[in-house]
């Protein structure tokens, strides 16, 4: 190393950033190199000027200035923040509300999937059993506009405990938000068909066509049973009509094509059989059926022409006890709701 | 200037960061009282202006709050703080590049804007009001020779003999070789001893 190389390599060797090997070379060179032994000196001195500089005094203010600005600084990111996360005063009406809606939503879906409830059979049963069996067989034509019976008072209250069932049952099927498959009749209709079972004065039988009532109820009330779309039509039209007066009317154009037989039989499996196979050899078919041990209801389309020859049929299958008169004529299918008790 | 590299030290910044991380306004004040001053003298002696070392001081400081989420504590916070010291004043100097070289060492004019700014310190029993003035003096004189220095040899000086930085940690930090850093090194002091030895006679 010469005098040049060694000259550039001093400021190295004074903070000890040169190899043992050079270090030596230098030391050896210092010896007997006065310019470059003053060179280091002075080089010394430099770097002390330097060292020994002190720290200057900033602004007595600067702390502060700086302190302001990290606190801006941080009331910005928090508002940053806050627009993601809400402060804790908002946290509990937002929890509260959301589980109002929550809750909402879980009732709304609910009512939405849940099947169609089906109502308790109310004790119909026991006012035909109770009532058909005194009502009188013979059917009195136009008897319609007549009014009803006299009802003695103990069963006043019992027909009204059961009006009382028959309107849960409707507030049940309109609360679920569903049509029901099957109109209920309104409050009059049901006590006429009610006070049709009742023990009728012998002077005044009860008036067969307000069996129709009572069989809608015992429809109605079966929940699960499904009339044919026309009957089912003609119910919602009962049902929207604004009066009593008005429902009698549109009634009565109806009842040509369906009519009703009450049938007393020993036993109600035999004569359900024997339904099915009177139907089948007068060209008619079972529409519906519900059969319980007490009795039950079925329902049989037949044609209007051989109406008479099946209904001759299931008089011979046990006792009928009552029935709405034949439809007017015509051609066409005619529905005979058959009510069967033992 | 001593460089505190104790244990305790490092420890005590660790935990201070650590507290900065959670929003602790109080744990990062302490830190710029640490720092305030070392920070400011760095600023200072790269720029040669009282104002603007004032004005970067402050940024470097936000800036090292704004970015405390990045620190990994893979260098020491001071060592960390002081990169980006340096990087917002060399930014700075290249903005006012004219000035300063204009606020260059002359041996007509004194320093601009430091005058005013040293007369803080009360006087003591040690040194005399002579012996005082010379030292001002002298202070003076060597940071006019600092002006005088381009921008990329004052860094790497200030670093070395002042923050007494090695030569591998001004390299990480600036990203430079170590060569690189020890030749601007040994020119810049080169370039030092011979301004201190135009205006002072001798050193």
């Amino acid at each position: 190393m010469d005098h040049a190389g060694i000259r550039g390599k001093l400021s190295a060797y004074l903070d000890g950033a040169v190899t043992s090997r050079e270090k030596a070379l230098i030391e050896e060179h210092l010896k007997t190199c006065p310019e470059c032994e003053a060179a280091l000196r002075d080089l010394r001195r430099t770097v002390e000027c330097l060292r020994t500089m002190g720290e200057e005094e900033p602004p007595p203010w600067l702390t502060q200035r700086i302190m302001a600005r990290i606190r801006e600084e941080a009331a910005q990111e928090k508002g940053f923040l806050r627009r993601f996360f809400p402060p804790m005063r908002w946290k509990l009406p937002l929890e509260a509300a959301a589980l109002v809606f929550l809750s909402v939503t879980v009732y709304m879906v609910y009512r939405s999937v849940s099947p169609e409830v089906k109502i308790a059979v109310p004790p119909v049963a026991e006012i035909q059993r109770e009532g058909a069996p005194q009502a009188p067989p013979a059917v009195t034509p136009g008897s319609e506009t007549e009014q009803p019976p006299a009802v003695p008072e103990k069963r006043t209250t019992e027909k009204k405990k059961q009006d009382v069932a028959s309107t849960k049952g409707r507030a049940v099927l309109r609360s679920s938000g569903e049509t029901p498959a099957v109109a209920l009749p309104s409050e009059s209709a049901r006590e006429e068909a009610a006070s049709q079972f009742a023990p009728p004065p012998p002077a005044a039988p009860a008036p067969m066509p307000e069996i129709k009532g009572g069989a809608q109820r015992v429809l109605g009330e079966q929940g699960d049973m499904t009339l044919p779309r026309d009957a089912e039509n003609r119910r919602k039209e009962e049902k929207s009509a604004p009066s009593p007066a008005m429902r009698a009317k549109a009634v009565a154009p109806t009842a040509t094509r369906e009519m009703r037989v009450v049938l007393g039989v020993n036993d109600t499996d035999t004569a359900f059989r024997e339904i099915d196979r009177i139907a089948g050899l007068s060209g008619g078919t079972i529409v519906r059926r519900s059969a319980r041990d007490e009795g039950g209801v079925c329902i049989v389309r037949v044609e209007r022409e051989r109406l008479g020859e099946f209904l001759e049929r299931v008089g011979k299958v046990g006792e009928v006890r009552g029935k709405t008169p034949l439809p007017a004529g015509g051609n066409g299918m005619v529905e005979v709701l058959i009510t069967v008790e033992p | 200037m001593i460089r505190e590299k104790n244990r305790a030290t490092i420890d005590a910044d660790a935990e201070l960061v650590k507290s900065c991380r959670t929003g602790d306004l109080r744990a990062f004040e302490t830190l710029v009282e640490k720092y305030r001053n070392r920070m400011f003298t760095l600023v200072y002696r790269i720029l040669g202006d009282y104002d603007d070392a004032a004005e970067v001081t402050q940024d470097a400081f936000v800036a090292a709050w704004r970015a405390l989420g990045k620190f990994r504590g893979e260098a020491l916070f001071s060592t960390w703080l002081t990169r980006i010291t340096v990087n917002l004043s060399r930014n700075r100097l290249q903005q006012t590049r004219t000035r300063s070289s204009r606020e260059a060492y002359s041996l007509d004019e004194p320093i601009p804007g430091c005058e005013e700014c040293r007369h803080s310190d009360p006087p003591s029993d040690g040194p005399s009001a002579q012996e005082m003035l010379e030292r001002e003096e002298i202070r003076i004189r060597v940071q006019g020779c600092i002006n005088g220095l381009e921008p990329g040899y004052r860094e790497v000086l200030l670093l070395r003999d002042v923050e007494e930085y090695s030569y591998g940690e001004i390299g990480g930090m600036l990203g430079l070789a170590e060569g690189t850093v020890k030749s601007r090194i040994s020119r810049a002091r080169e370039a030092i001893r011979g301004c201190l030895k135009r205006v002072l006679g001798e050193i």
